[in-house]
């Protein structure tokens, strides 16, 4: 990288950061209490809420991971995100504007809050803020650790720092999100996300271009790719890499899965209109696809232009987003990529951390009834250990923390997406099934995805499963089935009254 | 609730017994024939939400244009892909085989297109409007001036 494009780089990230700081001033100073704090007011617009949502799904994955998952599996890896396509849809359908609906007649601010209402039930609120909890330690620290990465990679800390390049990398990226996280709240959270959102739109449409002209077109990537055998003609078919248990099992958990993602479905809550729903599936699904092109450009090229000799083989696949960008995009758009990075990571963040710390100090307290005296000033002090936990966490025990990080979305989709979205559209489910899918879905999660990927405890068994079958999918589909077994003898109608607003939720 | 429509719940929700089943067993046991039941049930799962989802309105132009759809469209793609899994083929267009065109297609841009417009037109037939959101609303201060204990609360 030239002097100059290093130039470029550093003043748009600090740029980046300043702005990001702004917005949380200018959030600090209109919130005044934990409506504002965990549901920024509940009065967002349409594009507002759909770009805050498309921001805070696509974590750095989407612009480092999932590149690097194409150059190792081929197109076979593009069934984690092409489901973009309807979940919008389904999101919508399913469980949005009846979460929408339960806002409307009650104050709920999260997600565990909704279910505990749906179900009249401490008790699964109590499990779900636990499933958040659980599926967010991970997922957070993972943010950390990337964050802190990309933080070295675009101020150069290690020749600097050295050995505590890292933590010093880490710490500066999360004063960041920590000082307008903790001040804004969700206010903050949902504007930074828009600006966030509309850099990775701008940053992926360009990447895609930018992509395509270096590959020379489709159909010479297609050509240099098949003509590799380190790639060949597998690489372009949807099962060619990647048994069907395994691509479809993606396509399960990141389709259905996506239902139970609290930093999505926390955004519905904040809508002003519920009635404005209406559009939410083209402004979600139009952007998150812009965003994958990203993905599916870079994922394409890299190959192609590795097969020609014009970049050596990767010896890490994640390496493919920084090599291409540094090799062929112009100085802005590296520059763009890069920050575009730190928006995807910090987006995801800063969602992750507002609902953890609703859970620890809304949710949890409520659930064992008992109520915070203040619950701003307590979210703000949870803010900030969530955030100094996660960090420490992901600077003590990476590797442990990134394992985490790579099934989070499987956990918080096995445990909640059932009972979200058969509990707000089929009244038999009552608070026996809801408890009971919910921890099915957490313990079986862990517990597979514990015994497929640990190494620290040789002794003990693998997952009984047939090779290629993903944890994640089973443990989704088995919650699913302990609901609706539990839900048959239940009778879990009989727990709302005939004038019981939440029967009328779910009748509209 | 009409009966016909109670009746169309059991059986969306017996399907996705059965879907999930369907996604479980070929997991747990290799059996004949396991790929094709895994595909067929785990594409299954998005159009049978949607229709428990949309109750009664389900069973509308918009509510059965957007759940067939959708249905057509995922269960369509899945079983073309494990049919073209074997034939190596050359490119069809854009460089790609027919199966990376029919991924591409059928489970990305055409749901987008189907579900932006189908969820226009069934918010469009199905609308609340403000008499609904007031009722629910005055319902609610009822309840909560009569002292309802807000379990999970």
């Amino acid at each position: 990288m030239t002097p100059a494009a290093r130039g470029l780089m550093l003043g748009l990230t600090v740029g980046y950061f300043a702005l990001m700081l702004l917005i949380g001033v200018w959030a600090a100073r209109r919130t005044h209490g934990p409506r504002e704090f965990f549901v920024a007011g509940g009065r967002l617009g349409l594009l507002v809420t759909g770009l805050a949502t498309m921001s805070a799904a696509f974590s750095g994955f989407l612009f480092i991971g999932g590149p690097g998952l194409t150059y190792r599996l081929g197109i076979a890896s593009l069934f984690i995100c092409l489901p973009v396509g309807f979940t919008s849809g389904l999101l919508c359908w399913v469980v949005g504007g009846r979460l929408r609906l339960l806002a409307e007649i009650g104050e709920v601010y999260t997600i565990p809050e909704a279910l505990g209402r749906r179900f009249r039930s401490r008790g699964v609120r109590a499990a779900a803020a636990v499933a958040v909890l659980v599926g967010i330690v991970g997922y957070l620290g993972s943010q950390m650790l990337a964050l802190g990465i990309m933080t070295e990679m675009i101020f150069g800390t290690r020749e600097m720092f050295g050995a505590w390049s890292l933590p010093v990398a880490t710490g500066c990226g999360m004063l960041i999100v920590l000082a307008y996280s903790t001040a804004g709240g969700m206010l903050a959270g949902v504007y930074t996300d828009v600006v966030q959102g509309g850099m990775m739109v701008v940053t992926a449409v360009a990447v895609f271009a930018c992509a395509l002209a270096a590959g020379g077109g489709p159909g010479a990537i297609a050509e240099a790719i098949v003509g590799d055998p380190r790639f060949g003609a597998a690489f372009l078919e949807p099962f060619g890499r990647a048994p069907v248990q395994t691509a479809l099992g993606l396509f399960f958990v990141f389709s259905i899965g996506t239902l139970g993602q609290p930093h999505l479905l926390h955004k519905f809550l904040m809508l002003d209109d519920p009635r404005s729903l209406r559009y939410m599936p083209a402004v979600l699904g139009g952007s998150q696809s812009a965003c994958i092109l990203l993905w599916l450009g870079i994922g394409l090229a890299v190959p192609a232009l590795v097969a020609r000799g014009a970049l050596p083989a990767l010896s890490r696949p994640d390496d493919a987003t920084p090599a291409f960008v540094l090799g062929f995009a112009p100085p802005l758009l590296a520059a763009l990529v890069f920050s575009g990075v730190l928006a995807a990571i910090m987006s995801t963040a800063d969602s992750l951390v507002n609902i953890g710390s609703a859970a620890l100090v809304r949710d949890l307290p409520r659930a064992f009834g008992t109520r915070l005296r203040s619950e701003l000033r307590w979210g703000r002090a949870a803010t900030v250990a969530l955030l100094l936990a996660a960090a420490a966490l992901a600077l003590t025990y990476g590797d442990l923390v990134a394992l985490l990080g790579t099934f989070a979305f499987g956990t918080m989709g096995a445990a909640l997406a059932p009972v979200l979205a058969l509990g707000l559209n089929w009244q038999r489910v009552g608070r026996r099934a809801a408890t009971a899918s919910i921890v099915t879905g957490l313990v079986t999660t862990l517990g597979l995805e514990f015994l497929a990927r640990q190494s620290f405890l040789p002794g003990l068994p693998r997952p009984p499963l047939v090779a290629g079958a993903l944890p994640g999918a089973v443990a989704l589909a088995t919650s699913f089935l302990v609901l609706i077994a539990v839900a048959a003898f239940e009778r879990g109608e009989r727990d709302l009254a005939k004038d019981d607003p939440v029967r009328a939720v779910l009748e509209m | 609730m009409t009966t016909g429509w109670r009746r169309a719940r059991t059986t969306i929700v017996v399907l996705l017994a059965l879907a999930a089943l369907g996604a479980l067993a070929p997991a747990v046991v290799r059996l004949p024939g396991s790929d094709v039941l895994f595909a067929i049930s785990v594409a299954a799962f998005p159009a049978l939400l949607v229709a428990l989802a949309l109750g009664p309105r389900a069973i509308s132009p918009a509510g059965l244009t957007a759940i067939g759809g959708l249905l057509l469209l995922l269960e369509g793609t899945v079983l073309a892909l494990l049919l073209l899994r074997d034939r190596a083929e050359g490119p069809l267009a854009f460089g790609l085989p027919a199966g990376g065109l029919a991924m591409l297609a059928g489970l990305w841009l055409l749901p987008l297109l189907l579900v932006a417009l189908a969820h226009v037109w069934t918010s469009s037939s199905t609308s609340l409007d403000d008499d609904d959101l007031a009722r629910l609303r005055a319902l609610a201060a009822v309840r909560r001036s009569a002292g309802d204990a807000e379990d999970g609360r």
